[in-house]
């Protein structure tokens, strides 16, 4: 018996609902994929970070004594949302080659597997957050209302990630070069983020190129809400958003303006 | 070509000037300096003249400790520092952590001539107990035998950037230098990503200009011969009937589902094409790159009745999974247009996407998912999957494990536990399998068929199209060979076949 044809507005939103089904099920294969061959499993996803994050906070505690106040926390809060950007480029990098064959089986369009690798880098910082939490608690940071920020943070992190993902992914389809750039490009990115240093100890034209650099205006705003306890400026709201929604506009309009010939090419 | 060769040098131009360019913004860099002067000293013979010596530096210094040379034969030292012996003087003395540090020396010169002052062995000390060796300077003075005011150059020192790298600590400010370095480094790197990116945007362009330009100039083809049978009721070539179509209307209407109309798909296709970025810039350079026009489909035209169904014949590489590929909609053809509904349509092929990491249940309900089952019927339908692959008991096994029959049928069981779509397409999946299961799947099929699919079969099997199809269409490098009868276009086929054998 054919099927009937259903209403517009019910097909539309079953196409959105299974949207997000396959991304849950794509996300949660690579999640399952991460730790498959292990016998823990599942557990690794926060025994993971939360035994790297102990390894480091005694690293910078005993070896390298700072002036910073607390500077354990003060390096995890920029570790955590370093790992979530880098995770989530790098993975959603190669999705387009590695998934060849289901791309040309799914009817859906080609960006969710971009979102689904993002979204299992946002599901990796969710369980970092909780290993992230015991580790404040460790150290004593006292609970502030300016910690309620930290998910717009995060979230505009998460539309600058997915930007880069998209053009990134395009440009790995025909250049396989592009993961080998990427991954020195990021060494250099990261020491400009001032993850593990305080910016307050460099001047000149570093200082400026830092405080422009997104990234670290991103951890630089999740440090303030959480340690500091306080809003960050304007400014550097104002940057976060502009980055995050220039950067998305601009990836995805790439994507799509080169999903033929990504087509094509695979 | 010659536009293609000056574009490359102007980029290779601003990438090297752009380097260039970093390197002059870099050269500030944190160090001493430490010089002479004495510009308004006057040295006059056998008159006190006095020498400034003076030691600059970004980090307040503690305390300065340096030696002095002069020629004692044409200078007589006064004071200034401490004599220790004749000709050598020593200066130890505390800045009192400014970031300057200033003496006199005064001398009285004894005979005109020219001599040299050096100062050897600076050592400076800071803040925190460090010490730097500072590499030396020296003065050449100038003694007018009358007397007159003379300028010396003044010699300036200053510290190389690389003695000053050490492990980053805390009180101290060394830190930026190594940052600037790969501050250098960065935006050098950048400038590269930018310039590949570049090419890649600028490789597109030509492709799509030339294209133009080609479109353009190509002369209409003439005929190659091949027998493009036309699809007029009673005409006959070649011998063979051509099936009386109706008169095709050109979206589908009543009958019509799938309309292909005048596709051509090209594939632009360099000549070995290169694989990295390295290769592609070895070719540019040597100017080896050609482009390639490939025609997987030419002016293919043909339509499906609602109902029917129709089988798609060629030999391997003559363009059927591509033409399968733009009815699904996954490719965009370069020109002409397929009209079909795309939500009717359910593809079914080979090399199904499983996940060989996960076990058999998981990738049903990420195949499933894939597909456009909702989580919901998946749940409802999972048994039947199960059983219809037999693969009881298995379904907790990784995929790795499974043999690739078992993977198949897996593959088969979801994609056709759906209610029969109302376009289905089958690539190439009626011979997988042991003869039991194939018996099971063309069952199915046919079930399929008789809830009124429309079905569009792939294959390269002639005994696949005669038993299932009733009509077929053969395509061959490309182009459409001919549609009609399935029994007829078959014996065209291997008529063909037995002609190139011979």
């Amino acid at each position: 018996m054919p099927k009937r044809r259903k209403g517009k507005n019910i097909q539309a939103k079953q196409n959105r609902k299974q949207y997000f089904f396959v991304i849950r099920e794509l996300t949660s294969r690579e999640i399952k994929r991460r730790y498959s061959r292990s016998y823990l499993g599942i557990l690794w996803s926060v025994l993971n970070p939360l035994l790297s994050m102990t390894v480091l906070s005694l690293i910078f505690s005993q070896l390298f004594r700072r002036s910073i106040e607390n500077f354990p926390i003060y390096y995890l809060t920029g570790y955590i949302l370093w790992q979530m950007f880098t995770g989530s480029t790098n993975a959603a990098m190669t999705t387009l080659v590695d998934n060849k064959m289901m791309l040309i089986k799914v009817r859906l369009p080609m960006e969710i597997f971009v979102l689904a690798r993002v979204y299992t880098a946002l599901v990796n910082l969710g369980y970092s957050l909780v290993a992230y939490v015991v580790m404040l608690i460790v150290f004593r940071v006292t609970p502030k209302w300016t910690m309620l920020f930290s998910p717009a943070v995060i979230f505009l992190l998460l539309l600058f990630s997915l930007g880069i993902s998209f053009m990134l992914a395009a440009a790995y389809v025909f250049f396989g070069d592009v993961k080998h750039l990427y991954s020195v490009l990021l060494t250099l990115w990261m020491y400009c983020s001032a993850i593990f240093y305080p910016v307050e100890q460099l001047k000149g034209i570093i200082r400026s190129v830092i405080e422009v650099n997104p990234i670290y205006n991103y951890i630089d705003a999740l440090r303030n809400v959480v340690m500091y306890g306080s809003i960050p400026p304007m400014r550097e709201i104002g940057c976060m958003t502009v980055w995050a929604v220039g950067v998305y506009v601009f990836g995805y309009w790439v994507f799509r303006k080169n999903r033929n010939k990504v087509m094509q090419k695979i | 070509m010659v536009r293609n060769r000056t574009r490359w040098m102007l980029a290779a131009a601003a990438v090297l000037l752009s380097v260039f360019g970093i390197n002059r913004i870099e050269v500030y860099a944190e160090g001493e300096e430490f010089y002479f002067d004495s510009e308004e000293h006057t040295w006059t013979l056998q008159e006190e003249s006095s020498i400034g010596v003076h030691i600059k530096s970004d980090d307040p210094i503690e305390a300065v400790e340096l030696t002095v040379r002069y020629d004692a034969e044409m200078l007589e030292y006064n004071s200034g520092a401490d004599r220790e012996r004749e000709g050598v003087l020593s200066l130890h003395a505390q800045a009192g952590l400014e970031r300057k540090f200033d003496s006199t020396l005064y001398f009285t010169p004894k005979s005109p001539g020219e001599t040299e002052i050096q100062v050897t062995q600076v050592t400076v000390e800071y803040e925190n107990g460090e010490t730097e060796d500072v590499p030396g300077a020296a003065a050449l003075v100038k003694i007018p035998s009358d007397g007159g005011t003379l300028h010396e150059d003044a010699v300036e020192v200053s510290v190389p950037p690389e003695s000053r790298l050490r492990v980053i600590n805390a009180a101290d400010d060394a830190s930026g230098n190594r940052i600037q370095w790969y501050l250098l480094l960065f935006g050098f790197l950048m400038l590269a990503v930018f310039f590949f990116l570049a090419v890649i945007f600028i490789r597109s362009n030509e492709k799509k200009r030339r294209r133009r330009r080609r479109k353009r100039r190509r002369r209409p083809v003439g005929g190659q011969g091949s027998p493009y049978v036309r699809r007029r009721p009673g005409n006959s070539q070649n011998g063979m009937m051509v099936r009386k179509e109706h008169r095709t209307t050109l979206k589908p209407g009543e009958k019509v589902e799938i309309a292909v109309r005048n596709v051509t798909m090209e594939f632009k296709r360099e000549k070995d094409e290169p694989t990295s970025i390295k290769e592609l810039l070895i070719r540019k350079l040597k100017r080896q790159v050609s482009y390639e026009k490939f025609k997987a489909l030419d002016n293919v035209s043909f339509t499906v009745d609602k109902g029917e169904v129709v089988g798609i014949i060629g030999t391997n590489g003559s363009g059927k999974s591509t033409i399968l590929k733009i009815i699904s909609g996954v490719l965009t053809p370069t020109k002409g247009k397929v009209y079909v509904d795309k939500n009717k349509i359910q593809l079914l092929t080979l090399g199904t996407g499983f996940d060989f990491e996960l076990t058999g249940r998981e990738n049903v309900y990420l195949n499933g998912a894939i597909i456009g089952y909702t989580k919901e019927f998946i749940d409802e339908k999972y048994d039947d999957i199960v059983r219809f692959a037999e693969l009881e008991g298995f379904m907790e096994e990784k995929v790795r494990n499974y043999s690739s029959g078992m993977v198949s049928r897996l593959g088969f069981a979801i994609a056709t536990i759906g209610d029969a779509p109302e376009i289905l397409i089958l690539d190439e999946v009626l011979s997988v399998g042991d003869m039991f299961f194939r018996r099971k799947s063309e069952e199915r099929i046919r079930e399929m068929m008789h809830g009124g699919s429309t079905v569009l079969i792939v294959s390269h099997s002639t005994s696949v199209i005669e038993k299932n199809c009733t009509k077929a269409v053969w395509i061959e490098r490309g182009k459409l060979r001919a549609v009609g009868d399935p029994k007829e276009v078959c014996a065209e086929y291997e008529k063909m076949g037995q002609k190139t054998a011979e």
